[in-house]
């Protein structure tokens, strides 16, 4: 992305977006798009390829958080669906969260990711957990969807097993589950792939010495 | 306020009404009223003994003195209860009870115990001393011995001289039998005083005899076989070898005893690099074995033999030293020739003249015959023609005159320092000897090449032949050191002079710049900085020219020109320092402090900057250096002291707790390393399973293929073989390293694949070298010479079939061999390997980080920090790639962004206004400088940035923007308080941070080189900025617009697992392990980095090498007592009922049972048939 000549100040202005957060929301969008397709969402090239200019046009001049409220469903199954929100204000409180949910509800969705500005506040996090039964909703700050830390040169490929490789896997190295080498499901990576417990997920790193390698690690 | 103590009854009544499944809640294993004493155990008097002192005294155990007192308050609290006073004693009772566990229990009411505190249990077990450290996990041991040690020449490496004193009290239990009962019935004879004799005979009913009397005779002639006798030490014997502090395993060796006069332990001096022993006074230890199996086990896995090469990143370790390096040097210089009979003699110094010698050709046959002394070696590699060595080896030594530019062609063999080293087949034909060849610390040396060639017993008997030639080639030929070597002449003075005065020259003129502030910048300094770093820059120029001019001038037979020469001891800086300067010193990296006002000694003037009041020695050792200089000399030797002796304790301690975290961990049979609980750490060790002991390649790979195929070429002659074409080349490749090959172990196939693609691409690009050369020798040839040319030049760039068979063979057989042992302890070695080095650590300590005055923590400290899984770190940095990285602009416009900015640097004004009905402070903005820095700000920005100060408190705040370089700021408070606040926010205001990110310190652009590849395929060189960033926030940074977030990368390893993932974090923890140690110049296997960065992270988080980090490691409670906070770990492990498996390597020590890991991790399962009974016992419980 090239970078921009030092721009004039702007005008001011107090509802719309400046330059600098629609560049902001652009790069974090195509985060929150390459997340979705990594975890399996059925995302078109045409939006994960979008320029800075074309989201600009399809979002308007004054766009609002608001408006890149992103709905996806599995590639293979179209009931399962997710939801991705950019609340308003900086801190989301519980009301914003019960907006979300009556939303969600009357959609049948059950799964969301939630892409603050700065944080939650202690209510909306303990709202998280209680209703975290029916909903399961994941929280990234946005200054953590500016980068795809996917594609960053320090982390390695991650792919989930699924169940039945992961049992292969225990027998051939005869071991518990708790045996293997751990990740946290607060970590960086576990998050974006939002991991759950008890899964496997294989990690292929390139390697000095045999050039590939490959390792696993079980979520706890 | 109503405040009620529990009484302890009270407590003990309520833990009693608890009820069961209250106490599962607590995690407990038994019932909490066990939690309160009622009654006292009183261990027995093996326990506690009293001593006798002479006459009738005794001096009773701590124990028994606090039991006493306990009864003593007992009693005197029944007093008090039948009395009915106060009950004092209540209390004193709880105290004295408490003191009996722990003497330094908290909450003792009253000071009684001041005098001397008598040790409660606590104290016997905890500490160094104590019992678990002292008595469980290391024991005092029968069979040993130690004195001073001395060298040796004559003596093999392998031997160990042992003094007769030492012998006839160390003894060895010897079955007898029908060999050896003639040479025992001797010993029997000889008694436990005359050498050889022995000092007890074992009956096999289990009858001991001491042989002190005159029944010997008798004993001696009723000896039987099966009787065992503890004869005295003899020649051969086997011994184990110590010398504390043992930091690695070569430290404790294995030598066979050789039994000599006078009064201490001699080796080789080969040896002296792995027991790290000079012999300035140094005291050994030694051991005997004192069975038949524990020495055979001592001789397979601890023989000098078998520990050549260290497994810290096998290089050869036990190597020729000093004399050896000087004599070989000399014996090797290009006009050294022998005539017959001195050839003669000389050859017969390397086997005491009782070795087989094929004498070779003499170089020199008219007018006589004349060897050279680099035949010698020839003889030594291979005395005669049945030795089957064939050593081929081409070396540069350190006198190697490299080409000085690019262009210039590399003189190999023709180097006129004869630097160059190459041995064909086992014939020196050129290079003079010196460290290179024949030293410790390399993986191409001579040693290493006879090691991994040949084997073991090869190598270790050229050294013992080359010690004992040097030894004796040295004694007649003589080397010594005097005045004279060091005396340097007018001219080197003359020239001293003038570099001296020229460098004090510019010194000044730099500081007459500086006083008037015209001083160049350097990017990220200030003018201080700055000068610092320039006068720096000169006074080591002036030591560097002085030192080349100085080495120039020397005479060749000066005697440390040539020890530096050969690397045998001291150094080119060491030889100038002597004659001709000694140049700056430096204490804590910086040129000498200022001990008094604005100067560093009252000799010199105020704010003085000249080299010599800031520590510059101008003179040399032998001229002798001022009192001004020698007093700054002092300061800089003081500090290396001191920083020896506090490195000492830090890096003992580090390396305590790196072998405690991985103790444990050891190679399993399916190639996995896993602790003692079974937990996988790696799925295969270092990647690809090699053992790091046998890799022959740079870089810890495992071969040298270049080496390799220079030997196979070498042994493998072409005679009448054709040379193979191309398209046969390739087509025999194919065929001998297949694509696809099915591996039995899948695990193993990803490494080979590598391994087996890197031999493929290395046989290519050697081809094409040749026939490179051919074609060259082609284009030379005409019509008659052709056929000769082009035989001679395939020769040299062309392959037989044989030989491409040859050494893709032994490429793979070696390959498979250097794979790593189940059952190997990893994990220890892995842990020393990367604690040893820290004690060699210099200190250096500083180092920067691509520009000038951005350091990074080097050393010891930073690799604590690094095993501390530190939160904190001294010197966080990171290093950030831009999305356009050829602009300087661009880069200084990203700075701009990251790099903290104050309302203080861009503010024009910030002035208070004041009027009749309100006051404000209104802050005028300056453009230009904004515009200047490219930082994009004006007055809305700023007003968002006060708003976000919580510092200043913006509710009671109202700030105004009255254009776009103005804004009020309006505090709404009542108008009494109003001046304050006025004031108070006048005087933050300045340091609200307007524009970066918080956490950063700095940002300075980093403007470094290059190499691409343009559209024609030349590689060329562009200027390529970054940035460097100090400070933490690598969130932020990456996020940064500009900043290309994939491949920005922190020194924070905490951070990055935070931001990046445990994977990242991993990579970190290597990569900056390894970045320290290559700064310190040394070399570490990746695999030992890889074994601690996966420990250390295979939990999910990053582990600390610390008490917590290591407790969340799986670990047994009696590992985590014998390490720290003992009484911590037993009281929680018998509140919450701890079992303990006894699996893990302390754990075994404690309990005194073979561990799992190395020989012990096999185990023979035997299939347990049943037993068929005649009868039938009826069952307790049936199953029915």
């Amino acid at each position: 992305m090239p970078p921009h000549p030092p721009h004039p100040p702007p005008p001011i202005r107090d509802t719309a977006l400046s330059e600098e957060e629609i560049t902001r929301l652009h790069r974090i969008q195509r985060t929150v798009l390459q997340m979705l397709r990594d975890r399996g969402y059925l995302v078109t090239d045409g939006e994960l390829n979008m320029t800075r200019f074309q989201f600009i046009e399809k979002y308007g001049e004054n766009m609002k958080r608001e408006d890149l409220v992103i709905n996806k469903h599995k590639r293979n199954e179209s009931s399962d669906q997710i939801y991705v929100f950019f609340p308003e204000e900086a801190k989301v409180g519980v009301k914003t969260m019960k907006t979300y949910t009556t939303r969600m509800n009357s959609e049948n969705v059950f799964r969301a990711i939630l892409a603050v500005q700065q944080n939650l506040t202690p209510f909306a996090r303990t709202c998280i957990s209680e209703i975290s039964t029916k909903f399961h909703l994941e929280v990234f700050q946005e200054a953590e969807l500016l980068v795809n830390i996917k594609e960053h040169v320090l982390v390695p490929e991650h792919q989930v097993l699924a169940n039945e490789e992961k049992k292969t896997l225990l027998q051939r190295y005869t071991v518990k589950e708790t045996q293997l080498p751990r990740i946290q499901v607060t970590d960086p990576v576990a998050r974006y792939y939002g991991l759950k417990r008890g899964q496997v997920v294989k990690i292929i790193r390139p390697s000095e010495t045999a050039g590939r390698y490959v390792t696993y690690r079980y979520v706890v | 306020m109503f405040c009620n103590i529990i009484n302890p009854r009270d407590v003990l009544s309520l833990f009693e009404r608890m009820s069961d499944e209250d106490c599962e809640l607590l995690n407990i294993a038994d019932r909490p009223e066990k939690f309160m004493i009622t009654t006292i155990a009183v261990p027995p008097i093996a326990i506690r003994p009293s001593v006798m002192m002479e006459g009738s005294q005794s001096n009773e155990n701590d124990i028994t003195e606090r039991l006493k007192r306990i009864i003593q308050v007992n009693a005197s609290l029944q007093q008090e209860l039948q009395d009915m006073k106060n009950m004092a004693a209540w209390d004193h009772l709880q105290a004295e009870v408490g003191l009996y566990i722990n003497s330094d229990v908290r909450g003792v009411p009253y000071p009684f115990q001041v005098a001397k505190p008598l040790a409660g249990f606590i104290q016997r077990l905890k500490g160094k001393q104590g019992r678990f450290r002292g008595n469980l996990s290391g024991k005092r041991v029968e069979y040993t011995g130690r004195t001073v040690i001395s060298p040796d020449p004559n003596l093999k490496i392998t031997e160990v001289a042992i003094p007769i004193q030492m012998a006839r009290i160390l003894t060895y239990p010897e079955r007898v039998n029908q060999y050896n009962i003639e040479k025992l019935r001797q010993c029997v004879r000889n008694g436990p005083y005359k050498y050889p004799g022995a000092r007890m005979i074992r009956y096999p009913d289990g009858e001991m005899r001491l042989l002190m009397g005159s029944f010997r005779k008798r004993l001696a002639d009723e000896l039987g076989f099966g009787v065992i006798v503890d004869r005295h030490l003899e020649d051969g014997d086997v011994v184990l070898f110590n010398r504390q502090p043992s930091l690695h395993r070569m430290s404790i060796m294995c030598h066979r005893a050789r039994v000599m006069p006078w009064r201490t332990l001699r080796f080789n001096e080969s040896v002296c690099n792995p027991y790290n022993a000079d012999f300035d006074g140094d005291e050994m230890n030694m051991h005997v074995p004192q069975t038949e199996e524990a020495r055979a086990e001592a001789l397979m896995l601890m023989g000098v033999q078998n520990n050549l090469c260290t497994p810290k990143n096998g290089e050869i370790l036990v190597a020729s030293t000093q004399d050896f390096l000087t004599s070989s040097f000399l014996i090797t210089r290009k006009d050294i020739f022998y005539d017959r009979a001195a050839f003669s003699l000389i050859c017969s110094y390397m086997g005491d003249g009782m070795d087989l010698i094929d004498l070779p050709t003499p170089a020199i046959i008219k007018p006589i015959e004349l060897w050279t002394g680099k035949q010698i070696f020839s003889v030594l590699l291979r005395p005669n023609a049945r030795m089957r060595v064939f050593v081929n080896l081409t070396l540069k030594e350190k006198n190697y005159s490299k080409p000085k530019n690019a262009s210039e062609r590399e003189l190999e063999t023709m180097c006129p320092n004869d630097g160059f080293v190459y041995f064909r087949n086992s014939e020196l034909i050129s290079g003079q000897l010196g460290k290179a060849t024949l030293g410790n610390g390399n993986k191409d040396g001579l040693y290493s090449i006879l090691l991994r060639d040949y084997n073991a017993h090869a190598a270790a008997s050229c050294m013992n032949r080359l010690a004992k030639l040097s030894a004796r080639w040295i004694g007649n030929h003589g080397f010594s050191i005097g005045i004279d070597d060091v005396q340097p002449d007018n001219d080197l003075n003359e020239r001293k002079r003038e570099t001296i005065l020229n460098g004090y020259n510019s010194c000044d003129e730099k500081i007459e710049l500086y006083n008037k502030g015209k001083l160049d910048l350097q990017p990220g300094c200030d003018a201080a900085q700055t000068l610092e770093a320039v006068i720096t820059g000169i006074l080591n120029q002036i030591r560097n020219e002085t030192g080349q001019v100085c080495m120039k001038k020397l005479h060749w037979r000066n005697s440390p020109l040539i020890m530096s020469q050969c690397g045998s001891k001291g150094s080119p800086i060491n030889i100038s320092q002597m004659i001709a300067c000694v140049g700056q010193q430096s204490v804590g990296g910086r040129r000498a402090p200022n001990g008094f006002i604005d100067r560093s000694l009252p000799h010199f003037p105020r704010q003085s900057k000249t080299p010599a009041a800031k520590g510059f020695v101008a003179n040399s050792f032998y001229s002798g250096l001022t009192a001004t200089e020698f007093f700054f000399h002092t300061m800089g030797g003081r500090e290396g002291l001191v920083d020896t002796a506090v490195k000492t304790a830090d890096t003992g301690y580090m390396s305590r707790r790196l072998i405690k975290a991985l103790e444990d961990l050891s190679i399993h049979y399916d190639n996995t390393v896993r602790n003692a609980s079974g937990c996988i750490v790696q799925f295969l060790y270092g990647d690809d399973g090699m053992d790091p002991a046998l890799m022959e390649g740079k870089n810890g790979f495992p071969l040298n293929f270049d080496r390799l195929f220079m030997k196979v070429k070498a042994t493998c002659p072409s005679r009448e073989h054709k040379y193979l074409s191309p398209v046969e080349i390739s087509a025999l490749i194919e065929q001998k390293l297949p694509e696809s090959e099915s591996t039995p172990d899948g695990g193993l196939s990803d490494a080979s694949k590598a391994f087996k693609k890197s031999v493929k691409a290395f046989l290519l690009e050697e081809h094409e070298k040749g026939s490179e050369i051919i074609m060259k020798f082609g284009e030379d040839a005409t019509v008659e010479n052709q056929e000769t040319v082009i035989r001679v030049a395939q020769k040299i760039g062309g392959i037989t079939e044989g030989q491409l068979r040859a050494f893709i063979d032994t490429c793979m057989s070696r390959y498979h061999l250097k794979r790593i042992e189940a059952g190997s302890a990893i994990g220890a070695i892995g842990a020393q390997s990367i604690g040893e080095p820290g004690t060699q650590m210099t200190l250096k300590t500083f180092h920067f980080a691509g520009v000038a005055s951005m350091n990074v923590t080097l050393g010891v400290p930073r690799i604590k920090e690094i095993i501390n899984g530190a939160k904190k770190i001294l010197t966080p940095i990171i290093t950030a790639e831009l999305d356009r990285d050829d602009n300087v602009n661009i880069a200084r416009m990203v700075k701009a962004r990251i790099d903290k900015t104050v309302l203080g640097q861009i503010a024009k004004s910030i002035k208070t206004v004041m009027t009749s009905r309100l006051g404000s402070i209104v802050i005028t903005l300056d453009m230009n400088r904004i515009e200047d820095s490219q930082l994009c700000i004006d007055a809305n920005t700023v007003r968002e940035s006060i708003m976000q100060t919580p510092k200043i408190k913006p509710k009671q705040l109202q700030i105004n923007v009255l254009d776009v370089t103005k804004l009020e700021v309006v505090p709404l408070v009542d108008r009494g308080k109003l001046h304050f606040e006025l004031h108070s926010l006048k005087n933050m205001l300045p340091n609200v941070i307007v524009k970066g990110i918080k956490t950063v310190e700095r940002a300075v652009v980093n403007k470094g080189k290059e190499k691409y590849k343009d559209k024609e395929g030349k590689v060329k060189e562009r200027e390529k900025y970054s940035l460097v960033v100090e400070g933490t926030g690598l969130q932020e940074v990456m996020g940064t617009e500009g900043v290309d977030g994939r491949k920005t990368k922190s020194n924070h390893i905490i951070e990055i697992q935070q931001t990046l993932g445990i994977e990242a974090a991993r990579w970190c923890i290597i990569e900056e392990i390894q970045f320290i140690m290559s700064n310190h110049g040394m070399s570490i296997d990746i695999r030992h980095m890889m074994l601690l960065a996966d420990l250390m992270t295979f939990r999910g988080e990053v582990l600390g090498i610390t008490r917590f980090g290591i407790q969340k490691m799986d670990k047994s409670v009696l590992m985590l007592a014998s390490f720290e906070k003992t009484s911590d770990h037993l009281f929680h492990a018998s509140a919450s009922g701890k079992a303990d498996k006894i699996e893990g390597v302390s754990e075994c020590i404690i309990m005194g049972v073979p561990m799992q890991l190395g020989t012990g991790i096999l185990k023979v399962i035997q299939r347990d048939e049943k037993p068929e009974l005649t009868y039938a016992s009826d069952p307790i419980i049936s199953a029915y």
